[in-house]
């Protein structure tokens, strides 16, 4: 035991007498955490500007356009006549839609027969036609409905009856853990744990590669060098994420549905097989910045193999065997299960599972690099 | 042979010396382009999991989840219990919704009283839940209206009447320019020139980063025949080349594999990736200069290119940024170059369009070299910059 607790503050004066791993394990998440998420602070697009096209110039579709002025996430840049102005204007990015009211709009409602408007989304932002499209419909929609209550009304029903007969099945989108749909609150929270493991393992990298151009110099047996190292990290990591997902996510209004005892529990095993795996990688590494040059292009696609962007399911299956390597797979998966979803520990004990199982084959791995280099190190004495 | 062609052969010289640099100009960005490829590799999300909680059982209810399992979006993996098994799977991100029926879903039917069913999706995977939502309701809606035409037809409407009775407004939409909603197209094309960008800033910095730590700039002057000039323009060079020779490999495979179609003119858009290539370098030398420590300008820019996708107002657009990210963002490279890469990819908008982003981006690179110009000399010239660890 107090040869661990040796080893542990080995690591420890490690750390803080090399500048950059100070940086690298200290500094760079605490700015990470407060510099990532400033794009997403307002977490919605809201008056997005759509371009109504009015041919139809009638109550009716003055009543649209207001409505559509007044809804929180579109606002109605302008009115024009021009078709085909008003699509420049999409394809130049300053507006986000169309939505053609055609001639005779209202004569069709008066009539009895169908009646279309046309909306145009500029797709190639995915937000943009999302945010379109939903302000539009739901527009349309509420337009559709009193249109139908009022004319069962007038053949006599009553509004309640009416209202029931216009929409024979109701139907309720019920969205869960992030009711608003906030693009902060979707991204932010994965993204930390990948700055987590990132941090962690260019960090790690740098440090192992610096204890190894010093002659590593320690005697200690080896479990007791990889588990001080361990503690060392975990003792540090703690701190961080006690740090980003306490102050920093109550600082910008993010939530945090589990608690500190589960967070902690979970992310145990992600430091250790993080750290793990740094060891492990390190060994590629000739200079104490090469973990920086051959690791900062990997957070992105990391991120992406986790799924909570587009869904593992539709993922190459190539790619979901590689993404089982990578931490940041089940920390990002188990993380948003426990602190965004609401979950027990024990419901991400699949993700939980699979970063104990890194943790054995990335000691494993360690233990024998270490082990190795022991060996192959020449005999001074 | 001139001094820029011999600080060029030195540069090429040097780079078997420096493994970390060639594997981040070379198997680092393929291997993250063939990952990303496989990420998107469906392109759409489609069949994706979700359960059905019917707690009526009868065959309208049937037929309300058959409404539902059409859907292209979906597909009903499980038949739940009750809402606890559902918040279970939910939680535990076997389905991604669960779509509720409700007890008497048939009698309130028929005696017109309009039930209610409830779509319980995970909005905390964004994608997915918006997808899934969406898809749904337009399952679930046109079902409705389905039922209400049968009522109002029984009710003695003809039919074109009774379809318009039954939903009296529509919209009609049409997707400009991503009209599937391929997501290698909406998401994937900017995560790969984001991996350029990132191989573009590092590399320029390791490059001229390494002269300053290991005190080989005076060398590499008098390679230069003592001129400033020759010696950045001599360096740089092959690796703005360089840059160009990824976008073409990387961006242009990406395209093709995906048969993303160019709708504006190539020509403008080599001429970008040029100028992104040079705001992407001045930038690196601009902190590599001034911070004059490989490790110290090593990490900034990892700050900067590493984050950049998130400023680059593609996933997010900038108009919903808050100020600062606003303008920060406007300082990436990358917000431009993506800008232009719509507009001449997938739009096809005329070149008046696309000419700001294209001085912008050049701008960005006179601006940055400007300020780097003042230590870009001295640095090569005064040890007291070098050998920083």
């Amino acid at each position: 035991m107090t040869v661990l607790i040796r080893c542990f503050r080995q690591t420890l004066r490690q750390i803080f007498r090399e500048e950059e791993t100070l940086i690298l394990l200290f500094g760079a998440s605490v700015f990470y955490a407060f510099f990532y998420p400033t794009p997403y602070l307002k977490q919605i697009l809201r008056d997005l500007p759509i371009v109504v096209v009015d041919r139809d110039h009638t109550a009716l579709s003055r009543q649209l356009t207001r409505w559509l002025d007044a809804s929180e996430a579109a606002s109605v840049a302008s009115r024009s006549n021009d078709l085909n102005a008003a699509q420049d204007s999409v394809r130049a990015g300053v507006a986000g839609a169309v939505l053609l009211i055609p001639q005779d709009f209202e004569r069709h409602v008066l009539r009895r027969e169908p009646a279309y408007v046309e909306a145009y989304a500029d797709a190639s932002y995915f937000l943009v036609y999302s945010t379109a499209l939903r302000a539009i419909n739901g527009v349309a929609g509420t337009l559709s409905a009193g249109i139908s209550v009022r004319r069962l009304q007038a053949g006599g029903a009553t509004s309640h009856a009416a209202l029931q007969r216009a929409r024979p099945v109701t139907f309720v989108n019920w969205p869960l853990f992030n009711p608003f749909a906030g693009y902060g609150s979707f991204v932010v929270p994965a993204v930390f744990i990948l700055i987590l493991q990132q941090t962690l393992l260019i960090g790690i990298g740098a440090l192992r590669v610096a204890e190894r151009q010093e002659g590593d110099p320690s005697r200690e047996p080896l479990w007791a060098v990889l588990g001080g190292k361990l503690g060392a990290t975990a003792f540090i990591y703690v701190g961080h994420a006690l740090f980003m997902f306490g102050v920093v996510f109550s600082l910008y209004g993010f939530p945090m549905r589990a608690s500190w005892v589960e967070v902690i529990l979970f992310l145990v095993p992600f430091f250790g097989s993080v750290t793990l795996l740094g060891l492990t990688i390190a060994e590629l590494f000739d200079r104490p910045e090469s973990s920086t040059v051959a690791l900062a292009a990997m957070g992105v696609p990391a991120l992406f193999m986790s799924g909570m962007s587009f869904p593992a399911e539709v993922q190459a299956d190539w790619v979901r065997v590689l993404a089982v390597v990578l931490p940041s797979t089940f920390g990002i998966q188990g993380f948003l299960q426990l602190a965004e979803m609401g979950a027990r520990l024990d419901q991400t004990l699949w993700a939980w599972g699979a970063l104990w199982i890194q943790v054995v084959v990335y000691w494993t791995l360690a233990w024998l690099v270490l082990r190795y280099r022991r060996q192959s190190r020449p005999r001074l004495e | 042979m001139n001094a820029i062609a011999r600080v060029t052969v030195r540069e090429l010289r040097r780079l078997p010396r420096f493994p970390v640099l060639w594997c981040l100009l070379g198997p680092i960005p393929l291997a993250g382009g063939l990952l990303l490829t496989g990420v998107f590799h469906s392109e759409v999300a489609r069949r994706l999991p979700i359960g059905i909680l019917d707690f009526d059982g009868t065959q309208p209810a049937r037929l309300a989840a058959r409404w539902v399992n059409a859907a292209r979006s979906v597909n009903v993996v499980a038949r739940v219990q009750d809402l606890g098994e559902a918040q279970q799977l939910l939680v535990q991100r076997k389905v991604y919704a669960v779509l509720v029926i409700p007890r008497h879903f048939e009698r309130d039917l028929l005696h017109g009283r309009a039930p209610q069913v409830t779509l319980l999706y995970n909005e905390q995977y964004l994608t997915a839940g918006n997808l899934i939502s969406a898809d749904v309701a337009r399952a679930v809606n046109t079902g409705s209206a389905a039922v209400a035409f049968g009522l109002q037809q029984s009710g003695g409407l003809t039919s074109a009447a009774a379809e318009a009775a039954a939903d009296p407004v529509r919209v009609d939409s049409r997707l400009l320019f991503n009209p599937a909603i391929n997501y290698a197209r909406g998401v994937g094309l900017v995560l790969i020139v984001g991996l350029v960008q990132i191989v573009a800033g590092l590399s320029t910095i390791y490059v001229v980063g390494r002269e300053l730590r290991d005190s080989t700039a005076a060398e590499w002057l008098t390679v230069a025949g003592g001129s400033t000039a020759a010696a950045w323009i001599g360096k740089l060079a092959p690796y703005v080349l360089y840059d160009l020779a990824l976008m073409l490999v990387l961006v242009g495979g990406f395209v093709a594999w995906f048969h993303i179609p160019v709708l504006g003119n190539l020509g403008f858009l080599a001429l970008g990736a040029v100028a992104f290539s040079l705001a992407s370098k001045s930038i690196s030398v601009l902190l590599t200069v001034w911070l004059a420590n490989l490790r110290k300008a090593l990490g900034v820019g990892s700050l900067f290119f590493g984050t950049a996708v998130a400023f680059s107002g593609v996933t997010f657009p900038r108009i919903a940024m808050s100020t600062f990210a606003q303008l920060w963002s406007g300082v990436v490279p990358l917000t431009r170059f993506m800008l232009l890469i719509r507009d001449q990819m997938m739009v096809g908008a005329p070149l008046r369009i696309s000419a700001p982003p294209v001085l912008v981006l050049t701008g960005t690179a006179v601006v940055a070299s400007l300020l780097a110009l003042p230590r870009m000399g001295p640095i090569l010239r005064d040890s007291r910059f070098w050998g920083q660890e």
